[in-house]
């Protein structure tokens, strides 16, 4: 398909008509559409499809919304585009729903959407559906293939890219053909499940024919039947049955065998005696009729008389018929001579009016010849007016390019204005703007003293801050010692008891030692402290001495609490120590800042009220730090924004006065040109007025009712002189025709004359001829025919009845002679012969009961053999082949468990398929300087899916497969055009494919770097050399640059785009 | 009198993604040091001096350089624009400039523009024509009042450019212009470098140019002559594709003596790196003992003979070849096999045989004869439909 010419109106963006000739691009094959955002590119695209399909590319604006918002409501809506396909050119119009205006009174009428395609042959089809059908012959393709091979919209070349096997295969089976294969697994199925359904209607006939079976119940064989078979078979124990069923047709036939013979002997018997019944009762019968034909002779001779009577009447009739012919024919003559008298008359009298309206035309004719002199003065009269005609024609040339004149000049004016008002306007706003600008002076210094405050700010805040912190944690350090003096008090407390108890408890122990050596103490031995041998007062034994254990004990106890007093007091030392020093270096800014007096400077350790209190100042003091740098920041923003204004002001100053320059140039040229107009104007109305004298009348159209006048009236005299001549002639032929006609009555009037004579004559001759003396004996004689011949015929019946009885009779005679019927003699007893043939007739039929009962059911038993017998080889022949055929069907549709899944269909496609991708990697290896190649793989990325037309990517970065969806989008684009055009390529390879002779492309280069973008170049410059047209839209500049041949669309500053052709 | 002759300097041209300023910067230097010992009187640049119509900041400081060093040098250089350079942008401040002996023709306005310098012999006629398409021819005809009718195409179209100031036959004239010249249908040899109008047939005859005594020309970068010794191509001072491997680039250094005595010199230009392409397999172009590996700074194509699957080709290749282009694959005879449209039909035509192919492949056994008959029966039904 190669578009040739497209013209819109009101489509899109477009108000008006738009056209753009393809056919002027010339040996050009690549064009850029190139424009303003929104311009309106891609709905010369959109156009194309839409002419073609009735729906837009990438289905994103509805048919509904295609009428221009922009147009005048007369203008109509509609696409038409002139292509060529396989070197025939077509045309096709279409235009959507919409509204326009009632050509009848106000408001808006829908139009409902129309198309029309002319042919090249001249057809012209204009139903929807016909059309599409059409168009999708002609092309090859459908819509959807169309957006995927041809048109190329934004954003959409990915989607075949990325697509699954199954919608692949789709595409291909409508490109490739191979709808045929798809049939083929249809059907297959069809074919199996048919046969499915007839192996089982074939079983169900099967036990139905086996239900048939006939077998009595006093047959010899019943009691195997209902042992082994009483059940209906299964298709495993079908073969038994037919095997007994055999057996019992055997047995049956031995039993008919017999039958039959006895059968035979009682037939002989009872023939005979039926016999000899009959032959008694035929000869009573033809005594019985012997005897009624000779009654009837009898009655016929009775007759004889009156039959003689009727044979002399049918003589007269006969004789009467002869002469009826003569009356006839002297009755015609008569009427024949009566006619031609009457005609002769009429004749005579029309000859004499023809004569006399002869006479009256002569004297017309006369008087129109007097008339000749009127007619050539008309004439001359004509040709004056005719010749004025052309001096009008003149003049009215003139007005009009007055009138053009004038109207160039209104406008002019009109435009002089409003460049003027324009110009004024901006004089008047550079001027306020300039003031503004002087009121706005010294920005910088108050910015720069700004950042000064700031800064000495915030130095301040941070130092507050950090004084508050160190006065936080002081006066933790503070509540800490206070929390500390109580327990500090209690452990020394306790030390000091522990430690008395251990004395006490030493002492007692001591005491103790002394009542044990007291108590070893013997008179007269030494003790062992002193060595005196006499022991006056040894001491008691305690006996709540504590030993060795409890004094351990004890003492263990006192060590603790020493220990623990010991800690107490290096903790409480440790934090004094630190309180002190926080206070010395907290202490002298803070009296810096006047938060502390000199007293309270000089303690070592500081009051925790005291502390509170200068934690509360400092609060303050950092509040207001922090509200005086807010302050400031919001000054400096303020100052900020001061300096872009002025900035703005200074660059509209710039751009205003340029603007005015323009217009005071324009100025300028508008009133050359106003006075050119002028003098122009002038020289017309001279010219005007010199025609105008030479004329009699204002304009020509009083000149023209006058030349018509005059025209008329000559023609009119012209037609009078014509008639009169007519009427002339006419009289003279009708005169001459009227005298031929008199002469020819009056000799046909002499011929009847004579005939009527000469009829009446051979009457009166006839009548004697026939005996009869006068015409009435004549008449009583006639008979009509009918009762002639019905006379005739009774009599010669009556004759043959009697020769038939006679002979009859003659015969029975004959036949009977020498019987008893005869002789009347001897007749046999019929009664005994009737009872004999009634009982051998009897046993007979008995027989024949019994015999054909058997045969009936040895009949139906061996058509019941013979048809199972084939039945049961088919329903096993069928079931072998239904295996066969699943296995079939499930490998051709791709669902053979434990095989790859690919269908029949799938594999004629996946063979194009590989050629497509061979086809597409010639240009992809190329775009990306052999980085990226396509891979066909059999399997697909998700297991569930059918497979069969997958496609990866070889990276040569890593040498490894990628799938599609890994490349970026500027890969993806070059990607999806090789494959784009690789599919187109092999499509066209292909005996009797579609040709692809142009293809659209829009955006996606903006996404390559400049060498991909080369490459990309490159290879449609190639396409568009191989005679193919490829259009591109883009706005990317170095395509602008290198493709010479552009449709430019702007955006028309009073509404709606335009679309022009830039050829370079 | 002597004048250098060259052109398609393309200032700022990336080779794929490498930017060449360091070779055009060093070649630049060459032809300078060349004007420094041969003092040629003039310096013909015959177009497309940059290789875009916004050239980069590098390339607008490369050209400055060079032009300077040349005034410095106090020789008159004569440019005209190409096809690549914006005519406008490239004539900037041209009517200032040429005080300092620079004469830009960027934009053609309606004739050529002539500079005449003087010789021992007399004068001679430099008559400069920035590229021309007929549309430009056009538009600037109309613009003159001057009738447009008899441009047609881009021979009628130059032939009507220069009629409007004839050189006068009795002094030397040179003409210096940038289209695609042939002689007499033939054309001039071509590399993959040049851009020539997409899909465009935009030949000028030689002809056109025969009152002119030296034709210097710019747009094709191999250097060459065409027609006559005295109409040439000075060439690109580079190679700016793997086509130019094998280019000898020179620039013309031309002397004029009295009228119809001229003498034509090719001096040889050294780039600083070369254009080549390797051929072999992956593990090859890898050995460290290749003998193509030399010289290794240069800019290489990698033509490949491996068949099978390979391990991080590119990346590999990198690193023994910094500056490397691209690869290409050669394959004996594979995917890009003869496109076979009889063996594709051959499937609808014959289906029965795809079908027993089909059925094998997947099964690893023949059909049997009743599935045969079946297939067959399904096949001749379904042609009889089609009929």
């Amino acid at each position: 398909m190669r578009p040739l010419k497209l013209e819109l109106s009101a489509f899109g963006p477009y108000a008006s008509r738009q056209e753009i000739d393809f056919r002027r691009f010339g040996a050009h094959g690549l064009f850029l559409i190139a424009g303003d955002t929104g311009a309106g590119k891609t709905t010369l695209f959109d156009a194309i499809t839409y002419a073609l399909y009735g729906d837009t590319s990438g289905g994103k604006r509805r048919p509904k919304t295609l009428r221009s918002d922009f147009a005048l409501p007369e203008t109509p809506t509609y696409v038409e585009l002139t292509f060529e396909t396989a070197g025939r050119i077509h045309t096709i119009r279409r235009s959507p729903e919409y509204l326009r205006p009632s050509k009848r009174g106000g408001g808006m009428v829908a139009k409902s959407a129309e198309v029309e395609l002319r042919l090249d042959d001249g057809r012209i089809i204009t139903r929807e559906r016909e059309v599409a059908e059409t168009i999708e012959r002609l092309l090859g393709v459908r819509y959807d293939q169309f957006t995927q091979i041809i048109m190329i919209a934004q954003g959409e070349f990915m989607r075949f890219l990325r697509a699954g096997s199954d919608e692949r295969g789709e595409i291909f089976r409508r490109v490739f053909d191979t709808g045929m294969f798809e049939r083929f697994q249809q059907q297959l199925q069809t074919m199996r499940s048919t046969e499915n359904a007839e192996q089982t209607r074939m079983f169900e006939q099967i036990r139905s024919l086996c239900s048939g079976i006939r077998i009595p119940q006093q047959h010899p064989m019943r009691q195997e039947f209902e042992k082994e078979l009483s059940d209906l078979p299964t298709p495993a124990s079908a073969a038994l049955f037919l095997d007994f069923l055999r057996r019992l047709n055997l047995a049956d036939g031995e039993a008919r065998n017999i039958l039959e013979n006895r059968h035979s002997l009682a037939a002989a018997r009872a023939e005979s005696a039926k016999k000899a019944l009959e032959e008694f009762q035929r000869l009573s019968a033809k005594r019985l009729q012997l005897l009624s034909l000779q009654d009837k002779l009898g009655k016929l001779h009775e007759q004889g008389e009156r039959v003689a009577a009727d044979a002399e009447i049918l003589k007269a009739a006969e004789r009467a018929a002869t002469v009826l012919q003569a009356q006839t024919l002297a009755r015609r003559g008569m009427e024949a001579f009566a006619r031609a008298q009457k005609a002769a008359e009429a004749a005579a009298a029309l000859s004499l009016q023809k004569t006399e309206a002869l006479q009256e035309a002569h004297r017309i004719a006369d008087e129109q010849k007097q008339q000749a002199g009127a007619e050539d003065a008309l004439r001359e009269e004509v040709r004056t007016l005719e010749a004025s005609l052309e001096d009008y024609a003149a003049l009215e040339n003139i007005q009009k390019k007055l009138e053009a004149c004038e109207v160039r000049l209104a406008e002019l004016t009109e435009t002089r204005q409003s460049t003027e008002a324009a110009r004024q306007a901006l004089q008047a706003k550079s001027a306020q703007q300039q003031a503004e600008l002087e009121a706005l002076a010294g920005l910088e210094e108050k910015l720069e003293n700004n950042r000064l405050n700031r800064e000495s700010s915030e130095r301040d805040r941070q130092e507050v801050a950090r004084l508050l912190q160190s006065a936080q944690s002081l006066g933790d350090a503070l509540a800490q010692a206070e929390a500390a003096a109580r327990p500090l008090v209690d452990s020394i407390d306790v030390c000091e008891r522990r430690k008395a108890e251990y004395a006490a408890c030493e002492a007692a122990f001591l005491r103790a030692q002394e009542g044990w050596i007291a108590s070893r103490l013997t008179e007269g031995q030494p003790c062992p402290v002193c060595g005196s041998l006499d022991h006056p007062h040894p001491s008691p034994l305690k006996a709540d001495a504590p030993d060795e254990q409890a004094l351990k004990q004890s003492k263990a106890r006192a060590e603790q609490a020493q220990a623990a007093r010991d800690e107490q007091l290096r903790q409480s030392e440790r934090l004094k120590a630190r309180i002190e020093e926080a206070w010395h270096t907290l202490s002298p800014p803070l009296a810096a800042r006047g938060l502390l007096s000199a007293q309270t400077c000089a303690l070592p350790v500081p009051e925790r009220s005291a502390i509170t209190g200068i934690k509360t100042e400092l609060l303050d003091a950092l509040q207001q730090s922090e509200a005086a740098l807010k302050q400031l920041q919001s000054e400096q923003e303020q100052l900020a924004g001061r300096v872009t204004h002025r900035e703005k002001l200074q660059s509209d100053l710039a751009a205003a006065a340029e603007e005015i320059a323009q217009h005071t140039q324009a100025l300028a040229q508008l009133d050359t040109r106003q006075q050119a107009e002028k003098l122009d104007a002038a020289a017309i109305r001279a010219q005007r007025d010199a025609i105008a004298a030479k004329l009699p009348y204002p304009d020509s159209q009083q000149a023209r009712q006058l030349l018509q006048k005059r025209r008329d009236a000559l023609a009119a005299l012209q037609r009078e002189q014509a008639a009169a001549l007519e009427q002339l002639r006419a009289a003279e032929r009708e005169s001459a025709a009227a005298d031929s006609a008199l002469e020819q009555n009056r000799q046909a009037l002499e011929t009847a004359q004579a005939e009527q004579d000469s009829s009446a004559q051979a009457y009166a001759e006839a009548l004697k001829a026939a005996g009869f003396s006068c015409e009435q004996d004549f008449e009583a004689a006639l008979l009509p025919p009918e009762k002639r011949e019905a006379l005739r015929s009774s009599l010669e019946e009556y004759r043959a009845a009697l020769e038939r009885t006679d002979a009859l009779i003659q015969q029975l005679r004959g036949e009977l002679a020498g019987s008893w019927a005869v002789s009347n003699e001897n007749p046999p007893d019929e009664q005994a012969l009737a009872q004999t043939a009634g009982q051998t007739a009897e046993s007979l039929r008995t027989l024949e009961e019994e015999l054909s009962e058997l045969k009936i059911r040895l009949s139906v038993n061996t058509e019941l053999a013979a048809k199972l017998g084939p039945l049961l080889e088919r329903f096993d022949a069928q079931n072998a082949r239904a295996a066969e055929l699943d296995e079939l069907c499930a490998v051709v549709a791709g669902t053979a468990s434990g095989l790859s899944r690919v269908s029949f269909e799938r594999y004629i496609q996946s063979a194009f398929f590989r050629r497509v991708i061979d086809a597409a990697n010639e240009r992809f290896r190329r775009m990306s300087s052999g980085a990226f190649e396509f891979r066909y793989a059999a399997e697909a990325a998700r297991k569930n899916e059918k497979s069969g037309l997958e496609l990866q990517v070889l990276d040569m970065y890593t040498g490894k497969l990628r799938e599609v969806h890994t490349l970026s989008g500027g890969e993806s684009f070059v990607a999806s055009l090789s494959l784009a055009l690789g599919l187109s390529d092999v499509i066209q390879r292909m005996a009797g494919g579609v040709r692809l002779d142009a293809m659209f492309i829009d955006e996606g280069f903006g996404a390559l770097d400049p060498v991909y973008l080369d490459r990309a170049m490159e290879i449609l410059g190639e396409l568009a050399r191989g005679d193919r047209l490829v259009g591109v839209i883009s706005h990317v500049a170095e395509l602008r640059e290198r493709i010479g041949v552009r449709v430019i669309v702007k955006k028309d500053p009073r509404g709606g785009s335009r679309a022009e052709l830039d050829l370079g | 009198m002597t004048f250098l002759h060259l052109s398609d300097l393309h200032l700022g041209k990336r080779l794929g993604e490498y930017e060449l300023y360091e070779e055009q910067r060093a070649v630049l230097w060459e032809i300078v040091e060349l004007c420094g010992a041969r003092r040629p009187d003039a310096v013909l640049i015959a177009g497309d001096v940059y290789d875009k119509p916004v050239p980069t900041i590098e390339a607008v400081r490369l050209f400055d350089d060079f032009l300077g060093a040349l005034c410095d040098l106090n020789i008159p250089v004569l440019i005209i624009s190409g096809n690549h350079d914006s005519g406008e942008r490239l004539g900037f401040a041209s009517g200032l400039i040429r005080k300092s002996g620079v004469y830009i023709a960027g934009a053609f306005e309606g004739a050529p523009r002539c500079v005449t310098l003087q010789d021992d012999f007399g004068p001679v006629c430099f008559w400069l024509l920035p590229f021309l398409r007929p549309a430009t021819v056009r538009a600037a005809f109309s613009a003159l009042g001057l009738d447009t009718e008899g441009i047609t195409d881009y021979t009628s179209a130059i032939r009507a450019a220069i009629g409007r100031a004839t050189p006068d036959p009795a002094v030397r004239n040179v003409l210096v212009a940038h289209q695609f010249v042939t002689c007499r249908g033939h054309s001039p040899e071509r590399c993959d470098s040049e851009t020539l109008n997409a899909g465009g047939l935009d030949d000028v005859d030689l002809s056109v140019f025969d009152p002119y005594d030296y034709v210097a020309l710019g747009h094709l970068h191999g250097p060459q002559r065409i027609g006559r010794d005295t109409a040439r191509y000075a060439g690109s001072p580079l190679p700016y594709s793997v086509s130019e491997q094998n280019h000898r680039k020179s620039v013309c250094l031309v002397k004029m003596e009295q009228k119809g005595r001229t003498e034509i010199e090719l001096v040889g230009l050294h780039p600083l790196r070369g254009v080549r392409t390797v051929r072999g397999s992956l593990e090859e172009l890898c050995a460290p003992d290749f003998p193509g590996r030399e010289p290794r700074g240069d800019y290489v194509l990698a033509q490949l003979r491996d068949e099978g699957a390979m391990q991080d080709p590119l990346a590999r290749l990198r690193a023994v070849y910094p500056r490397l282009l691209g690869i290409e694959l050669l394959r004996s005879g594979s995917g890009a096999a003869e496109f076979n449209a009889a063996a594709l039909e051959s499937a609808r035509l014959d289906p029965m045989n795809a079908l027993e192919e089909f059925f094998s492949g997947q099964l690893g056994r023949p059909m049997s004869r009743t599935q045969r008959e079946i297939a067959n029966s399904v096949f001749e039904r379904l042609r009889e439909e089609q009929t």
